[in-house]
């Protein structure tokens, strides 16, 4: 049985991570139950960093999984040693020894997956972006979100250890099977409003006013509902505020047209942008 | 077993009551929502309801949903909003125009206070000023909605939201508390035209008009609202095994001829046993491809399958735009990626914002600024699925944009709800882009669907 950890916004917070109530909810009722918290939301709204900020707060070790289109068993669960394997036979050749078995924990190499379920120490499994491995990469996850465990054909069943958690994210490029979503608890995770924004804008820029952050959190909000390709992200807001910041303290001074390209990166997006910001300045 | 606030048997009723109604949820979930409740220290029914939503929901689109039937098994409102962060609206007001807020009592006195009884009254007034409302018309009550939302006498409530000398955070408040306004008095505009009709017969039957016994044969047009959702479900899966066929072609193709010099080397790692091969990587060439429905209202219906046809291709490819039109083109490639069809069936509700010019369909025009907002795309791989009935209102076509488009797209295929027998009669110009189409098929039911989605995931490729 998991151990059952409650964490609140205070705790979050002292590691660098700014999350609502709802966040913090989902993220214990995932806690109390053991099961496996699937963060749903746009790029750059912060769900890795919410997998992060956790392992570092309850100093768990990261495990972390990148999905990727591709991705099979060999690199997520485990492989075996080939080149071992075929060294080992050969020697059993040349000195005619006999070797029990090349399928066994010799010549296994542990990956993410295997490595979270074998740990003796708590660790949070993080599976990164699981909306861009292919459908039967879902299906190799099944057995290890709902039963904690893995079947390896030529060894038979690792039980997990229950010392880790896991937390899978994606970006809704496609949409996941029923059977994955069942087996977690689901948060969507978008990106914070206004105030909370302001907030980790403080948070990286010590010397900024509550009232300046909050007009430059206002103003992302805004440009977030416009019709654009991409969103700009929390920590794109970050990056292009710490240089604006370190160039003019006068945030009326900001001429948004020379460094939009921190903040937007399309050159669409950048064209609709300006002009989109352009139009509320001059109705208001 | 009871917890603290649910039995186990309401709890396993509330369960069944929402897969009942198309939420995915598993069988063992009772225990679970137990456990939760249980450690979760949950004293009442409010908090029980929004902690069982991380267990009950698994897609963003369920949330309003799963409130809903929380709503309707327990017999009472609940809400879920927590203003850890919210802004206070009552400030924002100073900064409204005084003659204004004078002019506009009953939306001051909401905004002041915001509760469902003051905005009844508002919905009341703006459907009591239309004057042209006629419900026994054959159009969806959000045909209405969006007559009366782009009233003048809506026009005149969103005036009051024109502020003068706000900093940019008291301007985007004002900005986010007009558009929550507009979606709240549009959500009750509705509720309010769903009940006036409701008292009255529906005005027209179906049942004599065309009575397949398989539902994949029969007509879109003619089927009702069970059969129609159906209908859509299956459509947009249709789109889906499109993608994912797309999806096996571009993999398997993905890889190149044998590299024997490449494979001969790394096969030395392997003391000399040839254990894999390397292929030459071969580049990649995905489809591009555009999507065009005709929504005017001749073609209504038949653009709600289209586009969850297009929804379920957009969901597994990013290259892939879509386009509506009716006299003028409009990008919803965002609308229609990851959302539900009730989300993309409103786009046809809100027809009149994608009007450009007299909302009768305008093929000529619509083309050209197709092939503007997309003419920095360069691809030679480019194809054009067009969702119309080609009837152009006896406008005429011009010869070069057909030119143009046969340059653009290396493949234009057409979709036409029109019976056969009936097309380039009257204002039909389906003639003209017959010559420059790949190929042109009537589709008016699933299994024209189906058929269609065999040929073109054998020819796209």
């Amino acid at each position: 049985m998991k151990k059952e950890i409650n964490v609140t916004i205070e705790d979050l917070e002292s590691v660098g991570y700014f999350a609502s109530t709802y966040i913090v909810d989902a993220l214990n009722s995932a806690l109390i139950l053991g099961k496996p918290l699937l963060i749903e939301g746009p790029a750059g709204s912060g769900k890795t960093w919410l997998a992060k900020a956790l392992s570092q707060l309850m100093s768990w070790e990261l495990i972390r999984l990148q999905s990727h289109e591709g991705i099979d068993e060999d690199k997520a669960l485990y492989e075996w040693n080939y080149r071992k394997q075929l060294l080992s036979l050969q020697s059993e050749t040349e000195k005619s020894e006999v070797i029990d078995d090349i399928f066994s924990e010799d010549y296994l190499i542990e990956r993410p997956i295997l490595r979270a379920l074998r740990s003796e120490q708590t660790s949070l499994l993080l599976i990164d972006e699981v909306d861009r491995a292919d459908e039967e990469m879902e299906a190799l996850l099944l057995e290890v979100l709902a039963e904690d465990q893995v079947t390896i054909p030529e060894i038979g069943t690792v039980v997990g250890s229950k010392n880790f958690y896991t937390v899978l994210t994606s970006n809704s490029t496609r949409e996941l099977s029923d059977a994955l979503k069942r087996r977690c608890i689901y948060l969507y995770l978008d990106f914070p409003e206004v105030a909370r924004e302001a907030l980790i804008l403080r948070n990286h820029i010590s010397d900024i006013s509550k009232a300046e952050s909050e007009q430059i959190a206002s103003m992302v909000a805004y440009i977030r509902k416009l019709n654009i390709q991409k969103l700009p992200s929390i920590a794109e807001v970050s990056d292009w505020l710490k240089y604006v910041w370190s160039k003019d303290k006068n945030l009326d001074q900001v001429d948004l047209k020379r460094n939009i390209g921190i903040l937007i990166k399309n050159n669409r997006d950048q064209e609709v942008v300006l002009e989109e910001i352009e139009n509320f300045n001059n109705k208001q | 077993m009871k917890t603290s606030t649910i039995s186990s048997k309401t709890l396993s009723e509330f369960a069944t009551f929402c897969r009942d109604n198309d939420l995915s949820i598993g069988v063992n979930i009772t225990k679970d929502a137990i456990h939760l409740l249980d450690k979760g220290k949950i004293n009442n029914l409010d908090q029980a309801i929004y902690f069982l939503q991380f267990l009950f929901i698994k897609d963003r689109r369920e949330i309003e949903k799963y409130k809903f039937l929380a709503s309707k098994f327990f017999n009472r409102k609940f809400n879920f909003d927590i203003d850890d962060y919210s802004y206070e609206y009552d400030s924002l007001l100073s900064n409204f125009n005084e003659n204004e807020l004078e002019n506009n009592k009953a939306l001051y006195q909401y905004l002041s206070s915001p509760n469902n009884e003051r905005l009844k009254v508002l919905s009341y007034e703006a459907i009591s000023s239309f004057e042209s409302l006629d419900l026994s018309r054959p159009v969806s009550i959000n045909y209405w909605v969006e007559r009366i939302m782009a009233s003048s006498y809506v026009e005149d409530l969103s005036s009051i939201f024109e502020t003068n000398e706000a900093s940019f955070l008291q301007a985007y408040q004002i900005y986010d508390m007009k558009n929550s306004f507009l979606k709240n008095l549009r959500e009750e505009i509705f509720i309010q035209l769903f009940n006036i009709k409701n008292q009255n017969k529906e005005p027209y039957e179906y049942e004599f008009l065309d009575n397949q016994v398989d539902l994949s044969e029969k007509d879109f047009l003619h089927t009702d609202k069970k059969e129609r959702q159906e209908l859509l479900n299956e459509t947009r899966r249709l789109g889906m095994s499109l993608a994912v066929k797309l999806k096996r072609e571009i993999k398997r193709k993905k890889k190149g001829r044998i590299a024997l010099r490449r494979t001969i080397r790394k096969s030395l790692s392997y003391g000399g046993s040839m254990y894999s091969t390397v292929h030459q990587s071969k580049a990649k060439k995905k489809p591009k491809l555009i999507v065009f429905c005709d929504i005017s209202g001749s073609m209504a219906l038949y653009s709600i399958f289209g586009l969850n046809f297009l929804a379920g291709i957009l969901n597994a490819f990013r290259n892939i735009r879509a386009y509506v039109f009716i006299d003028g083109t409009t990008d919803v490639t965002d609308v229609v990626r990851g959302n539900s069809g009730e989300e993309i069936s409103a786009i046809l509700g809100q027809w009149n914002n994608y009007v450009k010019n007299d909302g009768h369909s305008d093929y000529s025009f619509s083309f050209e600024t197709l092939l503007d907002s997309i003419g920095d795309v360069s691809s030679n791989n480019l194809h054009l699925l067009v969702v119309g009935d080609a009837r152009n209102n006896y406008r005429g076509i011009n010869e070069s944009l057909l030119d143009n488009l046969k340059e653009k797209f290396v493949r234009i295929y057409w979709l036409n709800p029109e019976k056969e027998q009936y097309w380039s009669t009257g204002d039909s110009i389906i003639n003209h882009f017959e010559p420059i189409c790949e190929s042109i098929q009537e589709v008016r039911n699933l299994s024209q669907l189906k058929l269609f989605v065999e040929k073109l995931s054998r020819k796209i490729i």
